[in-house]
Formats: structure tokens, C-alpha cells, sequence
């Protein structure tokens, strides 16, 4: 009433109160926490102002997060490159700030919070000084029972067939991929800038941008290219690569064992040894990849690349407008001409038939609507 | 104004919180508009419960109720020519289904923002909202997708939904 502060500034801590009593309202709260609630919302205007404001945000985020296409692996990852802080400030929403009696015997719990965070920000402090080509990685492994997809940040996406299991470690000069056990199909973002290593038992698959697949089961390793070209060589002892990765930036030149294209097979022992070549026959490569392609509302970029899991002539989706259509619908995984037919039934969709790829463009240069 | 709200008002009230908040922040009118209605709403807050907090069983149903009925006011006074008298019903069934085309232009925008600001949280606080607001996972859900506890999901949406909320403000 008297005090009519401009409502167009409201703290950042109203803010956060008024966000924690809408959580807690959504929680069935107790008598008592519903007259809490009520004091908190008497306090002033802007109090009021907050928690509509909030209300009114809740429902925003709701449509706004419908439209967010990232796949939960991939929010797991990103959030997984994130360290587990405890915040210095304790949770302001859910109990009102003021009441001083409450404030005194809320005291210690803060303190010791605040002090344990502390810790633990010196400990994160000198681990993240210490020299950075050790950073753990992160693990994905897929059930016993079913394919595990990961998109990485990079847009590199990797399937693992039932009990597998791969290591990742980014940084800003590398990105290493190992292949701890079972099968896994590659396909690789672009990032010219940060080579792509992929390490399986002993041996190194470097590549930019292609499509392959690799089998670790015993001490072999058994490396199909489905399209695209990568080389696969024998490395030094990690700790020498380590070394003078550190120093000089690269890493210790690795003795090269063969170089296959796509649909090519090779088989290397775990001597670095290349006992096999060949031709790999895409339809028996990575047998265990689903045979079917199911998406529902998704991209036709996603969906396109998914297929190239699967064919040496890889599909690419060149208009933006095309690419970021969403569909939905299942396809045999081995049958992509189904699916090209499909993309170019579709209106303005030009197919452009090439020898190494097939592309989608846009038909609106030519014709108008 | 009775203190005491039915039953089903109050479910359908909750409900429709979001849109009535939306409603009343931005589509009654300018913004020192809106300033006003929240300092009436306030004022009605404050008087109906003197001497007796106990009065008010759902505060946030209460809260809307109030700021449907000021509305609903405000619509009548403007136009001057009454609202029908179905109360309140009505106005929150016509918030729902919001068809001005001023109001859709300024959602859409208001959303746009919203995204970029989603997507510049830190990676695990976007996690959770995502998480939270599209997929519907349970705090102990997200908890276990993120390996975080069940507290600090709640704690992240807090940032998070604040952290928006005072981004989107910049705008205003």
C-alpha cells in the first residue's frame, strides 16, 4: 500500500522464495506450510508480483521444454561434464528467511554447509590444477539386456550393443574414445579442430567424420568402415603418449597398421598385428543393431544419420528447413531406400543422387509456393 | 469475497494458475496496470485474513481466486457493460484459451527467450528443468538419471525456474 517500490526489480532472493513455495504447493503441503506460505505472500506486493510471476513462468516452461529435442542421454552426458557443487547459499524457497528465531538456530547447519563447500571447492581447485590429460572420463555401458545410444556434446553419436561399454574423455586439444569391451558403431562429429581417437584393446582408429563400427571381444579387434575412411594403427605406451601430449600438445606418433575405406574389414591382433582384410558386407556387419529405425517427432537430420549406421552411401540432409522437420514412423534399418523414397515424396524435397553420399536439398530455388 | 474456497474452485484455480497469471501480468493491460492489480490483490490478501489466519485453507487457490475476481472486475469496469454473472468459471475457462493475437505474438517471443535462456543454465540445471518440464520425471527420477539426490533436483529447479525469471525481466 505505502510502499510501492517499481515492481520491475524485484531480488533475486523473492525470486527464488517465491520459485521454492511453488514447488512446495505442487507438493500437497500441510496446514502449516500453507500458512507459512500465506505470511511469505503477505510480506509485500512484490511478493505477490513473484509468485505470479512464477505461475506464470511454470507454464511457459512447460511448452518451451516440449520443444527442447535433446535426447535424455545426452542431457545425462552434458550434465555429467558438470562437477557436483553444494551451493554456498542454502535452499532459499522453502521456508520464510525472516523469522529471527528460526535464523538462530538455522545458524550452525549453514555454517557447517557453507564450510563444507568450501572444502570442496580447494579440493576441485587442486584437482583441476593438476595437468588435465588425466581426466577421468566418462562411462557409458549398455544393459545386459538392450542397445545403449549416447549422443556426445560434439554430435558424435555411439551405439553399444547389449553389455558394452566405452570410456570418453574430452578436452579442448582431444577426444578419446575407448572401447573397453563388446561392439560399438561410431559415428563421428565434425570437429576439425579436436581429433577424433577411438582405442580398443591395444590398437588406435583415428578418423574425421565417418561412420564405423568396432568389435572388441577377446583380444582382437575387428573394425568395419561403413563409409568414410579411417586408419588404424599400434601406439606407444600410454604413458610416452601421455607425456608428450602434455608437452608438446600431440601425442607420440603411432606405428600405422592399416588404413580401410568403407566397406572395409580388418581384424588386428592385440600385438598390433593385422591378421584379416576385407570386404565387410554392410548387411551382416553389426548384426546386432536394431533392424528397425522407430523415431517419434524427430528431426529428419536424427532421424537421416540413423541410418547411416547402416548404409556406405550415407544419407545428408542439406536444407536447414528439411532437416529440422519432425517426423515420426519406423523403417527397416537396412532397407534406407525406403526412407530416401520417403524424403522425397516429400514436397520441394530435391534427391540428389551422388557416389559416396545421397542428398537431400531444397526444390524452393526452382519453384515457388 | 468469501475466505473459503469450494472445493473443485480451488482445483480448477491451481490448474489454471499459470494462465491466470499470465493473463493477469500482461493481458488486462499495460504494465502499471498489472502493478495495480497486484498492489489490489495484495490489499485484499492482507485484509482478508486480519485477526484470523486460520481462515484461509489453500492460500495459492485464495491467491487466484482473488486475481480471478479482480479481473473480472477490471473487465467489467473497462467495458462497462457487465460480464455475465456465471462467475468465475467463465473467465478461467476464456484464460485457458487465450485468442488475441497481441497476446500470442508476445507468448511466442516471451518462449523464444525462454529457450535461450534454458539453454544457456549450466549443463545440469537444464538437465533437470528438461528433465522436470518435458519429460515429467519425478525429482527421485531425475535423481537417478543425474546421480545427484532428490534435494538437489528441487534446488536446481529453484535456480533454474529464478534464474529465467529474472532473464526474462531484462527484457522488460
Amino acid at each position: 500500500m505505502n510502499d510501492r517500490r517499481p515492481a520491475h526489480r524485484p531480488s533475486r532472493r523473492i525470486t527464488e522464495e517465491a520459485a521454492g513455495w511453488y514447488l512446495d504447493m505442487r507438493e500437497n503441503p500441510g496446514a502449516r506450510t500453507r500458512e507459512r506460505f500465506l505470511a511469505w505472500l503477505r510480506r509485500s506486493p512484490q511478493h505477490v508480483a513473484e509468485y505470479l510471476a512464477i505461475a506464470q513462468l511454470h507454464g511457459d516452461m512447460r511448452a518451451v521444454a516440449a520443444m527442447d529435442g535433446t535426447p535424455l542421454d545426452e542431457l545425462r552426458a552434458l550434465a555429467a561434464t558438470e562437477p557436483n557443487v553444494v551451493p554456498l547459499r542454502r535452499d532459499q524457497g522453502t521456508e520464510p528467511r525472516d523469522v529471527s528465531a528460526r535464523r538462530a538456530r538455522r545458524h550452525h547447519p549453514g555454517r557447517w554447509a557453507a564450510a563444507a563447500s568450501i572444502l570442496l571447492l580447494g579440493a576441485m581447485a587442486w584437482f583441476l590444477g593438476r595437468p588435465s590429460t588425466d581426466t577421468p572420463g566418462v562411462r557409458y555401458a549398455a544393459a545386459p539386456d538392450g542397445i545403449r545410444t549416447v549422443t556426445l556434446a560434439d554430435d558424435t553419436r555411439i551405439q553399444l550393443s547389449p553389455g558394452s561399454i566405452v570410456d570418453v574423455r574430452f578436452d579442448d586439444r582431444s577426444r578419446r574414445i575407448e572401447l573397453v569391451s563388446g561392439d560399438a558403431s561410431f559415428d563421428i562429429g565434425k570437429d576439425a579442430t579436436r581429433p577424433m581417437q577411438v582405442d580398443a584393446g591395444g590398437q588406435r582408429i583415428e578418423d574425421i567424420g565417418t561412420v564405423f563400427d568396432v568389435s572388441r571381444h577377446s583380444g582382437d579387434i575387428e573394425v568395419s568402415v561403413i563409409s568414410g575412411r579411417v586408419a588404424i594403427s599400434n601406439p606407444a605406451a600410454p604413458w610416452l603418449d601421455r607425456a608428450r601430449l602434455r608437452l608438446t600438445g600431440r601425442g607420440w606418433p603411432a606405428e600405422r597398421i592399416a588404413e580401410i575405406g568403407g566397406g572395409e574389414t580388418a581384424r588386428v591382433s592385440t600385438e598390433g598385428r593385422l591378421i584379416g582384410r576385407g570386404k565387410a558386407d554392410v548387411a551382416t556387419v553389426a548384426t546386432w543393431l536394431p533392424a528397425e529405425i522407430r523415431f517419434h517427432d524427430s528431426r529428419v537430420a536424427d532421424v537421416a544419420r540413423r541410418f547411416n549406421a547402416y548404409t556406405a552411401t550415407p544419407l545428408s540432409v542439406d536444407d536447414p528447413v528439411l532437416a529440422e522437420k519432425r517426423i515420426s514412423g519406423a523403417f527397416h534399418a537396412r532397407d534406407p531406400e525406403a526412407f530416401v523414397s520417403y524424403l522425397g515424396s516429400l514436397p520441394q524435397v530435391r534427391v540428389l543422387r551422388e557416389p559416396k553420399r545421397i542428398r537431400f536439398t531444397s526444390a524452393r530455388g526452382n519453384r515457388r509456393l | 469475497m468469501s475466505t473459503e474456497t469450494p472445493q473443485s474452485w480451488a482445483r480448477l484455480l491451481v490448474d489454471k494458475g499459470p494462465s491466470l497469471a499470465n493473463y493477469f501480468l500482461r493481458r488486462v493491460a499495460h504494465r502499471w496496470d498489472a502493478q495495480d492489480l497486484v498492489q489490489e490483490v495484495y490489499l485484499r490478501l492482507l485484509r482478508s485474513a486480519q485477526g484470523d489466519t486460520g481462515s484461509v485453507r489453500n492460500p495459492e487457490a485464495y491467491l487466484f481466486t482473488v486475481a480471478a475476481n479482480l479481473v473480472k472486475e477490471h473487465a467489467q469496469m473497462r467495458q462497462r457493460a457487465p460480464v455475465s454473472s456465471e462467475g468465475l468459471e467463465e473467465v478461467i475457462e476464456r484464460l485457458a484459451t487465450p485468442c488475441d493475437a497481441g497476446a500470442d505474438i508476445d507468448r511466442q517471443l516471451r518462449r523464444q527467450r525462454l529457450a535461450a535462456l534454458i539453454d544457456r543454465l549450466s549443463p545440469k540445471c537444464r538437465a533437470v528443468l528438461v528433465l522436470h518440464y518435458r519429460d515429467e520425471l519425478s525429482y527421485r527420477e531425475i535423481a537417478e538419471q543425474l546421480s545427484i539426490s532428490p534435494n538437489m533436483v528441487k534446488k536446481y529447479i529453484v535456480k533454474g525456474l529464478a534464474a529465467c525469471r529474472q532473464g526474462l525481466q531484462r527484457y522488460e
